[in-house]
């Protein structure tokens, strides 16, 4: 077997030192930076407010792989991008879905387009940054662990990918915690070791969709109407500017004074309205997850005890996991989670094994009292 | 490496880099300094013009040194707007720094008319003619195509916009060093160029401006280059582009039968392996040594990689910036499809290129195109 591996060089540290580590372990390497996106201000200008994709990030990979005489190429994926990741991301918020664009980003682009060229290129590997392990379990071959550092991991937007895939990954800075994924950076003088860490979506400029949506989508942004909010007795409370504009859970610029704070429960985008609750009106029991992908298939789970990551950075509440036969998941919370949101991920977990996750249906009612109908979804 | 990217950027000739080292060490003077150091750096400088007014056959006085040749450019396009000149007309197949410069312009009140060319890459003379109004200031057409090597017909129309009283600009940069270029018959009133596509420096380039075209400054401060451009001249490079056109004018002729020998032996190869390629750019008017290829179905970008992998620089297109590739204006322009323009190679290969370079390169493209041929093939079956 090859050892030529292609490393997803972003231009930043961590993606950096997986270059140092698959060097180490005696790969072949070669230095991918992939342009996913053009950072444009509204008159068509490159905006220099972003890092990710910016000539400096693919300079400063191409400087790290020069350091280790490593070829390094920029490829142009952003029509991939634009049509599965950001196109994707403009019609959820218009339909009142809050998604997670990583989740695509990784489907489509890392273990897609990117494996198709390591495929092109005679490359066995690929290997990315991402805080998270490859392992091995008995009766399931390759499989994804958690990384070790806890505050880093990033498996949770690994769930999507193909799970025939795994054996072909590398994720050589799972074992590392940030600083010291930073020590390596800095003793070997890297160009990226003190690039500040960008907790953004890559195309989302100071990390707001609102005007993003607006620019990129002018004229749906146009089209939307503003619709009334309500509470969940039904009584109007106040307006609100469009659907695309509100996440479940937000609780500020609602418009809408009383006693006690409101958060958005629910948002239904064929009556244009917005349910608010206060906050003890927020928490659900369960909920029902589709689009299904298992990177361990539920017969060979290890255990029963599952733990559910209903959002990045969730810590994980133990679940029950019911798989109807239509290939929706009924999770069960052992205590109730707030603001479940729809078009989030959900993703599941046997301690630091990834097993696979879905799409968050619904959450916060059940499908009786907010006569939302999965099958619209 | 081999380097078979001639078109991108050449390697420094090593008597240029001699001559820049001793300038570099000897002549720091400013040449605006009054004293004997200054005079040294004068003498250089002077001596460049010289050198690269008689490799294109004009007056020393006629040459204007510049950044780049982009810079070039971008004087003569801004001064339109300086002269409150309201319209220009270009091909679709200049370099960004005109087309990218009239667009911005047109935010200042300029109006661009852009004409296409026909399937070899050409522009049509009747096309300029048919655009030309009242208020046409300028006409900018390239002498020749930076991807397919295709010259244009600069002789007619710098004809036609003398008989019209229209500035006639042509981007020479890739025509210097592969062909004669000389403008004393056909009133061409200003043309850029560019050191390092002649075995010379890079951050150097000339702007030719015609005895009798006055033009406003890009770079206001100071009266270097007849204030026509501010800034401490680049002495060392200066003097670099200077010899580099002694140089590459000194045997031009058996220097471009030489490369354009090596050009059709790699035509004859690629097309009789692969009878489906394309060669893009006009079968005669091309500048030797430059060589567009379709290989139709075959990804470039991909063969690009693999090429270098094995060894061999060459190009998917023009080298831009940020190191990615989309589909080439100019070729999408000669009228070849997104799915050609993606499975276009440039190779373009100069002075040190010779028979068994080109020979062990054939060998690594022929393998690699047949084996993703024979994939592209597979998937079809499957």
């Amino acid at each position: 077997m090859n050892k030529r591996v292609l490393v997803a060089m972003s231009g930043g540290v961590d993606s950096s030192v997986a270059l140092i580590k698959v060097i180490e372990e005696g790969f072949e390497p070669i230095g991918i930076t992939m342009k996913l996106w053009e950072s444009s201000d509204s008159d068509g200008t490159p905006s220099t407010d972003s890092y990710c994709c910016s000539i400096e990030a693919i300079n400063n990979a191409k400087n790290v792989c020069k350091k280790f005489g490593v070829p390094h190429y920029t490829l142009d994926y952003k029509e991939i991008f634009r049509k599965n990741v950001v196109d994707y991301l403009v019609d959820k918020y218009f339909t009142g879905i809050t998604p997670n664009p990583c989740i695509q980003c990784n489907v489509h682009i890392r273990w897609g387009a990117l494996f198709d060229k390591a495929n092109d290129l005679d490359a066995n590997w690929v290997a990315t940054g991402h805080y998270a392990k490859i392992g091995k379990m008995e009766n399931s071959g390759a499989i994804i662990r958690k990384g070790i550092d806890d505050n880093k991991d990033q498996s949770y937007v690994l769930w999507g990918i193909d799970p025939k895939l795994i054996p072909r990954t590398l994720f050589p800075i799972g074992d590392l915690t940030k600083q010291e994924v930073r020590i390596i950076a800095e003793k070997a003088d890297l160009i990226t070791a003190n690039i500040k860490e960008s907790q953004e979506l890559c195309f989302l400029p100071n990390a707001d969709y609102r005007r993003f949506l607006k620019e990129y989508a002018p004229n749906r942004t146009a089209l939307e109407k503003d619709g009334i909010i309500i509470s969940t007795e039904g009584e109007t409370l106040g307006n609100h500017t469009g659907i695309s504009q509100y996440t479940i859970g937000q609780r500020k610029k609602l418009g809408i004074s009383g006693p006690k704070p409101s958060y958005v429960q629910h948002m239904d985008p064929s009556a244009n309205t917005i349910t608010v609750a206060p906050r003890e009106k927020m928490y659900s029991p369960s909920c029902q997850v589709s689009q299904l992908n298992w990177l361990v298939p539920p017969e060979n789970w290890p255990s029963n005890k599952i733990k559910t990551h209903i959002r990045y950075n969730h810590k994980g509440v133990k679940s029950e996991i019911i798989i109807s036969p239509k290939g929706i998941a009924n999770v069960k919370f052992d205590e109730p989670q707030f603001a479940v949101t729809p078009g989030q991920s959900a993703v599941f977990y046997s301690d630091d094994i990834l097993l696979g996750g879905g799409i968050i249906l619904s959450g916060l009612k059940s499908r009786e009292q907010n006569g939302l109908d999965n099958h619209s979804l | 490496m081999i380097y078979l990217d001639y078109s991108a950027t050449t390697p420094l000739d090593k008597r240029v880099s001699d001559l820049m080292n001793q300038v570099i060490q000897e002549d720091f003077g400013n040449p605006s300094s009054i004293h004997q150091i200054g005079q040294a750096a004068r003498y250089r400088v002077e001596k460049a013009r010289l050198q690269v007014a008689n490799a294109i056959n004009a007056e020393a006085s006629e040459i204007i040194f510049t950044s780049s040749g982009s810079e070039a450019n971008n004087l003569v396009l801004w001064d339109v707007i300086q002269r409150r000149g309201q319209h220009v007309i270009i091909s679709s197949i200049e370099h960004p720094s005109v087309f990218e410069t009239v667009n911005a312009l047109k935010s200042l009140g300029l109006s661009v008319s852009e004409i296409g060319v026909d399937h070899f890459g050409r522009v049509r003379v009747h096309d300029i003619e048919d655009k030309i109004k009242n208020e046409t200031a300028l006409v900018a057409i390239m002498t020749a195509n930076n991807e397919t090597g295709t010259i244009q017909p600069i002789n007619e129309v710098a004809a036609l916009c003398r008989e019209r009283g229209i500035h006639f600009h042509t981007d020479a940069v890739q025509a210097l060093g592969k062909i004669k270029v000389d403008f004393t018959e056909n009133y061409t009133s200003t043309a850029s160029f560019s050191a390092h596509k002649v075995y010379g420096p890079k951050g150097v380039g000339v702007l030719y401006i015609r005895k009798g075209n006055k033009l406003h400054p890009l770079v206001y401060g100071g009266s270097q280059e007849k204030s026509l451009r501010a800034g401490t001249e680049n002495v060392p490079g200066i003097a670099g582009f200077g010899l580099a056109c002694e140089l590459i004018t000194e045997n031009i002729n058996e220097h471009s039968s030489r490369v354009e020998n090596l050009r059709n032996m790699m035509v004859n190869r690629i097309i009789s392996e692969f009878p489906s390629g394309i060669i893009n750019g006009h079968p005669e008017k091309h500048l030797p040594g430059v060589l567009s290829v379709v290989l139709p179905k075959i990804d470039a970008q991909t063969l690009l990689i693999k090429l270098d992998l094995d060894g061999f620089a060459v190009s998917t297109g023009a080298a831009c910036s940020s190191g990615t590739t989309k589909p080439s204006r100019s070729l999408l322009a000669m009228g070849l499809s997104n799915e050609d323009c993606n499975s276009t190679i440039r190779i373009s290969i100069g002075k040190q290129t010779n028979d068994l370079e080109i020979e062990s390169f054939l060998v690594s493209l022929l393998h690699h195109v047949n084996l993703m041929m024979d994939s592209k093939e597979l998937e079809v079956v499957l």
